[in-house]
């Protein structure tokens, strides 16, 4: 896929967004099924991807099966634009549809995820790709595949609010704080992938069609627009999303997703927006957070976007003490771009 | 002819093993024990005997023509036969007792009229309100029913029930009866004081009891109850002489109240207080 | 058994399980053969017989969890309907398994989930039925714990500390929660030590006899039919060679083969 510079060799063409066609008609209609039957994991035949499983090669492939040569495609990754994963997923479709691509969400039409759903409310004429691990949300206690069908087939879900139950009793509170199940439509009890909860509401009545990728395990699902979602929770137990207790430090923003970065091993940290497109448009439209430069006068600069720690690290509540550097950040910026001198 | 000594069927369990549930409140039965009563009372020539102090409703127990031979299979299926032709009336208000020497076959004819044993031919009909129930023949749901209104049974032994204290062994069939739990523990106790076991013993499960103690045990539980007919299978086997006269007053009671009694008495004083006539095997066990 | 079983014995006149010639063949094997039978509303049938004669197949096809080859298995709704279990729909039939039955497996591993808290094992059942009230849940969780004589501090540990014991009574508390009126139990007490299996028939006896619960016990251990069952059936080469009310049968064996079982019991 690497481009050649041996001169003898024929430059590689790839057809449409990789995939074939025929491929890519079978994918289809796995959607097309996926979307009749709202939080039904439909089992569509994966194909080996140039990249490893993990790597998102379930949300590619229905990326590449809806995609179009107008759309505009954004890729994103724990919120960010300009990860390793996203930039790759990127540049894949870059080289093989030859699509525009944009990090702004309103500009897009296609957004593929992982593990986050845009701040910026999405609109009729976007689609929403997810990448997913595990699709299937009972997993964690029934083993059997076979057994899991079945339960869904029959809707007995009981199961699911074992694992709530469970939570509960082991954390006095519904510990589940990603990939935490939704019952889609009144019927299927879902896997959201790992979002947080907190874009869980999200879901619910999105305008945009939701489109759910698992490469490894070979299954597609979809929430139509403007489906209900609904999160499980018990009456006396209900559903809630995190709560921040400062505003993003770069933007200011509120009711949004913040992941925490860590500045240094003396315990300095900061809560920025998971969502950088978000962040970025609001620090362009002179929000300031506590944390970020003063408004400059020469080329309005936005702050660079820090590395937040991944999901299941922070949210195990063991994230290693490590000192991360800062994402990004221009070459000489030297040390602690975020340090005290800035916030002050 | 001795059949205890020659094992009729192969026997089960050790009594600490068996217990008993709703069906059956008594031990099984055991032809090992051994029988020394001395022959007693009048035995019509048909073998059919009948009291004159007979009621003139009907009998309340009829049975006519009943035979039984065990067949041991595992003894290149030996014969033993027990009773043939076996027949007799018993009716509200007496008391009868089995007689016949040492295995002539009273306690397996008592098992049969409870449908312990089955039988091979013959019936044997129980009164139950207004309906008769042919023991030997009827269905088993039908005979569980039978015994949990209708006919009780008092064994030699009890059936211990780990953890279960004395005082709720005897009150179980009251509360089965519908009697609530309080009047059934307080009648319970009322009955064991007058059969003089130690109120510290009621609090316990009667395992450790003994002999005397568990008899007496078993005893207030078969007969707490109101079953218009009883079985009892040396009911005074274990007691001293007060308390067989303790007993002696209850079945007289139960004799008052209407009941009708088929028993074993081994002991000759009991029998003769209690018994209005004896029946004996002997002539059903020649006859088989 | 006395207490309400026997109020439930008379009143409820009608069979709760009926099964009918009653087969089930593996390839050339037989593994039940023309089994019909009737269970009626707090009674407690014992089905005994050594390994391989049909016991556990036959309780597998009354449970429904095996096809029978030929026959059928009716049951009475709560409705009061006798129904063919074979014409209810998959999901009717698992509301029924989770809901009016039990089953108690002989290994508690197989009946219960290990990675589950004790009171989430408990739990389950309601949580499948609907109940959504964490607190109403533990407070049922925990009160039924007691019943099985389950420390209630034990609630939140998961069932691989418990005792072998402990986790059969756990198991029992996870089947009976919702009051069901038929149990289907495979050697409940197989594999436990004597004392232990004391306790826990014990335990099993007062439930029965209090819920008037209906039961189908398959066990090769006599002394375990004699303390519980009313009535026992016994299998030998997947037919029913015997039956009658446990003491007629224990007490008065007539088939070679159940004279064979009862002589082979060992006196303590």
């Amino acid at each position: 896929m690497t481009s050649q510079h041996t001169g003898e060799m024929p430059a590689i063409s790839y057809n449409f967004a990789y995939l074939d066609e025929q491929t890519k008609r079978m994918i289809r209609r796995a959607i097309l099924k996926a979307i009749a039957i709202p939080g039904y994991q439909v089992p569509f035949a994966a194909r080996e991807m140039p990249m490893p499983y993990g790597w998102g090669t379930g949300g590619v492939q229905v990326t590449a099966a809806v995609l179009g040569p107008d759309d505009v495609l954004k890729v994103i990754d724990q919120g960010a634009d300009d990860t390793t994963n996203a930039v790759a997923i990127r540049g894949f479709f870059e080289k093989t549809a030859g699509v525009a691509t944009t990090t702004a969400t309103t500009e897009a039409t296609l957004i593929q995820t992982r593990h986050r759903i845009p701040e910026t409310k999405l609109s009729e004429n976007q689609i929403l790709v997810y990448q997913v691990p595990i699709p299937e949300p009972l997993r964690f206690l029934e083993p059997r595949e076979t057994e899991t069908r079945q339960l869904h087939a029959l809707e007995e879900y009981g199961l699911m609010h074992v694992k709530l139950y469970e939570d509960i009793a082991r954390h006095g509170h519904i510990a589940t704080t990603y990939a935490y199940p939704v019952e889609v439509a009144g019927r299927y009890v879902m896997d959201p992938s790992p979002i947080p909860k907190f874009d869980n509401p999200k879901m619910d009545d999105c305008p945009a069609l939701q489109l759910f990728g698992a490469g490894r395990e070979k299954r597609i699902y979809a929430i139509p627009p403007y489906t209900t979602v609904r999160s499980l929770d018990f009456e006396d137990h209900p559903f809630k999303v995190q709560r921040f207790a400062k505003p993003c430090a770069l933007c200011a923003a509120t009711g949004v997703y913040l992941d925490e970065v860590i500045l240094d091993d003396r315990g300095g940290r900061m809560f920025v927006c998971s969502d950088t497109d978000y962040c970025n448009a609001r620090q362009a439209e002179g929000h300031r957070g506590e944390m970020a430069a003063p408004v400059s006068s020469s080329g309005g600069a936005v702050l660079p976007h820090p590395t937040p720690l991944p999901h299941g690290e922070r949210e195990q509540g063991d994230a290693p003490s490590l000192t991360l550097t800062a994402r990004g950040a221009p070459e000489g910026a030297g040390e602690g771009p975020f340090g005290a001198e800035i916030a002050s | 002819m001795n059949m205890a000594d020659k094992a009729p069927h192969p026997n089960p369990l050790p009594h600490g093993e068996r217990e008993s549930g709703a069906h059956s409140v008594s031990d099984a039965p055991d032809n090992a024990m051994p029988l020394t009563s001395p022959r007693g009372g009048e035995v019509g020539p048909q073998g059919r005997v009948r009291g004159e102090g007979a009621e003139t409703r009907g009998p309340i127990l009829d049975v006519a023509g009943v035979a039984k031979t065990f067949v041991l299979h595992l003894r290149e299926g030996a014969r033993l036969p027990v009773v043939s032709g076996a027949g007799f009336d018993l009716y509200p208000g007496e008391c009868v007792a089995l007689g016949g020497p040492s295995g002539a076959g009273k306690s397996s004819l008592l098992k049969m009229v409870y449908g312990n044993y089955r039988i091979d031919a013959g019936h044997i009909r129980v009164r139950d309100g207004g309906e008769v129930v042919d023991v030997a023949s009827t269905a088993p749901r039908r005979l569980m029913k039978l015994r949990a209104t209708t006919m009780g049974y008092v064994s030699q032994f009890l059936r211990v029930i780990p953890r279960v204290s004395a005082l709720d062994v005897v009150a179980e069939p009251l509360v089965g009866d519908g009697v609530s739990r309080e009047e059934a523990l307080a009648t319970a106790g009322a009955l064991l004081a007058r059969l003089n076991l130690p109120e510290r013993l009621w609090s316990l499960p009667p395992a450790t009891f003994s002999g005397g103690e568990q008899q007496r045990v078993n005893i207030a539980r078969g007969l707490i109850a109101h079953r218009p007919l009883l079985l009892m299978d040396e009911p005074t086997a274990s007691l001293d002489a007060a308390n067989r006269q303790v007993v002696i007053g209850l079945i007289e009671e139960k004799k008052q109240a209407g009941v009708a009694i088929l028993g074993i008495f081994h002991d000759a004083e009991v029998r003769e207080a209690v018994c209005d006539r004896v029946i004996d095997v002997t002539d059903f066990a020649r006859a088989a | 058994m006395t207490d309400q079983a026997n109020q439930a014995l008379a009143a409820a006149d009608a069979p709760l399980l009926v099964s009918e010639g009653l087969s089930k063949n593996y390839g050339a094997r037989i593994g039940c053969r023309d089994v019909s039978l009737d269970i009626y509303p707090g009674e407690v049938l014992a089905v005994v017989g050594e390994s391989g004669s049909g016991k556990s197949t036959l309780l597998g096809l009354l449970s429904t969890e095996l096809a029978a080859s030929a026959g059928r298995v009716s049951y009475r709704m709560r409705d009061g309907v006798l129904r063919d279990l074979a014409s209810l729909g998959a999901a009717e039939r698992r509301l029924l398994m989770r809901t009016d039955w039990g089953l108690i497996r002989q290994n508690p591993a197989d009946g219960l989930r290990m990675a589950v808290s004790a009171g989430g094992n408990v739990g389950e059942r309601l949580m499948a039925v609907g109940w959504r009230h964490y607190g109403n849940i533990r407070r049922e969780a925990t009160d039924w714990l007691g019943r099985v004589e389950i420390a209630a501090d034990r609630i939140d540990d998961d069932p691989r500390s418990f005792s072998g014991g402990m986790r059969q009574r756990l198991q029992i508390a996870r089947n009976l929660v919702t009051k069901p009126r038929l149990v289907f139990m495979d050697e409940p007490t197989g594999g436990l030590d004597v004392s232990v299996q004391a306790r826990l028939l014990d335990l099993i006896r007062g439930l029965v006899s209090e819920m008037g619960l209906a039961v189908v016990i398959v066990t090769h251990d006599l002394a375990v039919a004699r303390l519980l069952s009313h009535r026992m059936v016994v299998m030998r080469h997947g037919r029913v060679i015997e039956t009658g009310l446990t003491d007629q049968v224990l007490d008065d064996p007539r088939e070679p083969y159940t004279q064979l079982l009862v002589s082979s019991v060992l006196a303590a």
